[in-house]
């Protein structure tokens, strides 16, 4: 009889609550995406000959974003029949285009006008143990290159 | 190089179907196979007792009765107690159904104040003191009984009992396999639920039996119905559950059934056995 109250609201307030932070997330990445085009993204390995003689530093971008209740429902529902993750596929969208503005917000800081050699690295938190709290990690790093301040 | 600042497009690597689209779909599919498995394994428990003989289910569970009707202190005269038992044995062989002389019925009386009466496989029936208290005269008891003969006459508990096993051995796979533990809880739940469905249907039908029970007894079915409504006056124990999560209909609806087969509803009630009568005076003391 409790487990049918409990389960529903849990359900309910994971889809209010996730649903709230998601939208909010994107505007934030949306609006801060904008606002950082400025400074390109390079997969190169090598530095521009163009920008040779420059500042190189490393910088770093974290994030671990966790799943709600009804998303993991939802994805544990998915996992009988197969087919696209959809509540998931958010998360990870988030997750990596998160790590990448922070890792581009410190490059701006560092007044970089370009990252080079940018990648991205995921991990699971829970390792898809049962009970425990499914969290993805991105972690998105590169060189940034700045004009010499001398 | 030129570089041009370009935004990329929303929705590649995202869905923009609405998430409780999704749910809705994935929930009532998946609830759709599990209340359908259930059914099938339910009914397919259902059809295999008829192959079980009832001399087999009487040789399995004999008369060891599996409950001690004394338990603790005996809370009741031990003599009058059984001469209130033996009364209830008496009634329960008036009543039952000539042409089906092989089903054998014991009765056990209990002593607690929760209005309750049961029967399990082998046809022992069990009757609470506090269901004794709640009815007026012979008849409404004659109901209860008649109601848990016919679901003996029916083999319902042996058919519970096996669909309760296949169940939960199924639930046991399911377990078993490596889906999220919420998943599992909602499959868990749906199959429950779904047998549970079960579970109703067979009270309708024990009731309906035991009214024809009741009227080819006194002649007629008054009476019927006087256990339900004396029932409707207690707090007693999953009044409040809504019938979905219940295993017995709502009181009303059996009363409404009962009623609309009926065919002699009015006669005069025979009053309780004197032994019943001075049994519950003498726990009434306590």
């Amino acid at each position: 009889m409790i487990d049918l109250i409990i389960f529903p609201s849990l359900l309910i307030s994971g889809y209010l609550f996730g649903q709230y932070f998601e939208r909010k997330h994107y505007r934030s990445i949306l609006k801060r995406e904008s606002d950082t085009l400025h400074v390109p993204l390079l997969t190169l390995k090598t530095v521009p000959s163009e920008l040779k003689r420059c500042d190189a530093e490393l910088v770093a971008g974290n994030v671990v974003v966790s799943v709600d209740y009804f998303k993991r429902f939802l994805a544990g529902l998915r996992a009988i029949v197969g087919g696209r993750v959809k509540s998931y596929e958010s998360l990870v969208d988030r997750a990596r285009r998160e790590a990448i503005l922070r890792m581009k917000e410190q490059a701006i800081d560092k007044g970089a006008i370009v990252v080079t050699n940018v990648r991205i690295e995921t991990s699971s938190i829970s390792k898809g143990q049962r009970k425990t709290i499914g969290s993805i990690e991105v972690l998105a790093y590169g060189t940034a290159i700045s004009p010499y301040r001398s | 190089m030129d570089y041009e600042p370009k935004i990329i497009p929303e929705g590649i690597n995202t869905s923009t179907e609405h998430p409780l689209r999704e749910f809705f779909v994935l929930v009532s599919g998946i609830a759709l196979v599990i209340v359908f498995v259930t059914a099938v394994l339910a009914l397919s428990a259902d059809f295999l007792v008829q192959f079980i003989p009832l001399e087999k289910e009487q040789e399995w569970f004999s008369n060891e009765l599996p409950v001690d009707t004394n338990r603790s202190e005996p809370a009741s005269d031990t003599s009058l107690k059984a001469e209130a038992e033996q009364q209830l044995q008496q009634l329960i062989e008036k009543l039952r159904d000539e042409e089906k002389p092989e089903y054998r019925f014991t009765l056990g009386l209990l002593d607690s104040d929760i209005p309750n009466a049961f029967v399990i496989p082998g046809g022992h029936i069990f009757v609470t003191s506090g269901l004794l208290k709640l009815v007026d005269s012979e008849n409404g008891l004659a109901m209860v009984l008649a109601h848990e003969m016919g679901h003996q006459y029916r083999r319902h508990p042996l058919r519970s009992l096996g669909r309760g096993a296949v169940i939960a051995l199924a639930l046991m796979v399911v377990s078993g396999a490596e889906i999220d533990a919420l998943v599992e809880s909602f499959v868990g739940n749906a199959a429950v639920l779904t047998s549970l469905g079960f579970s109703r249907e067979q009270e309708l039908e024990a009731d309906l039996l035991g009214i024809a029970l009741l009227t080819r007894h006194y002649g007629h079915a008054s009476g019927s119905v006087e256990f339900f409504e004396a029932l409707k006056g207690q707090p007693y124990a999953g009044s409040d559950t809504p019938e979905f999560l219940s295993t017995h209909p709502g009181v009303d609806e059996r009363i409404d059934l009962l009623r609309a087969h009926s065919r002699q509803s009015s006669g005069d009630k025979t009053v309780l056995p004197g032994a019943i009568q001075s049994y519950l005076e003498s726990i009434d003391k306590d």
